[in-house]
């Protein structure tokens, strides 16, 4: 049986080397996402953020 | 399939993703400000929603399948909502959860959605899905290159199969 294969994405990747600076600013922008991630859990605990259904 | 709930506005939705023994699972669409990812792009500013989980209890069981179906259905009904919009994910490479998520979009039915990944970015992939009957692909493609160019000075290429 052959291996089912994903036809609905589309690669792409870098075509040189990335900089150092590059990646340093794609640290922040992670950086950035992990502290929204805590929000989000924070304002569930709090009572802040809630089903609405 | 598991249950869920959300707590939708504007500019952002959370879905509150329940398991039988109620773990419980937060996804996160949110509008995302300059201050914290700049596209560089007015289109991508504004349609774009950056996808978050969060695991807001300790897990009893795994539900990793479960899971993955349930945020794909809520991916597919709220693409079909609007148009130009986009969903965006990104990851650590090391993460696992491409290899994850690719096979369980492998196994979907769903003809309209469809996404581009950006691997091998350092560490990281990044996905951006779409219907592909609400949101121009070829627009949404040539946004995702210039913001990679114009933020990163990354050039993009396809990434062929073998490779």
């Amino acid at each position: 049986m052959s291996e089912k294969v994903n036809k609905k994405g589309i690669s792409f990747i870098p075509s040189d080397r990335i900089s150092a600076e590059a990646k340093l600013k794609l640290e922040g922008v992670m950086k950035k996402k992990d502290e929204n991630l805590n929000k989000i859990i924070e304002a569930y605990k709090s009572g802040a953020l809630v089903p609405q259904n | 399939m598991l249950q869920y709930n959300s707590n939708e506005s504007a500019n952002s939705s959370h879905f509150f993703i329940t398991s039988p023994k109620e773990s419980l699972y937060i996804l996160s669409l949110q509008k995302v400000e300059e201050e914290e990812i700049a596209f560089d792009s007015e289109y991508l500013q504004e349609n774009i929603l950056q996808m978050t989980i969060a695991r807001a209890s300790q897990p009893r069981e795994c539900y990793s399948k479960a899971l993955a179906k349930t945020i794909k259905q809520i991916f597919d009904t709220v693409l079909f909502k609007r148009d130009d919009l986009i969903l965006y994910l990104s990851l650590r490479s090391d993460s696992g959860k491409d290899k994850l998520i690719e096979r369980y979009i492998s196994e979907d039915s769903n003809d309209e959605f469809e996404y581009f990944v950006v691997d091998e970015i350092a560490d990281y992939t990044f996905y951006f899905f779409f219907n592909k009957d609400k949101t121009d692909s070829f627009r949404c493609l040539s946004s995702i290159l210039e913001y990679f160019k114009n933020e990163y000075n990354i050039d993009l290429r396809y990434k062929y199969d073998k490779e």
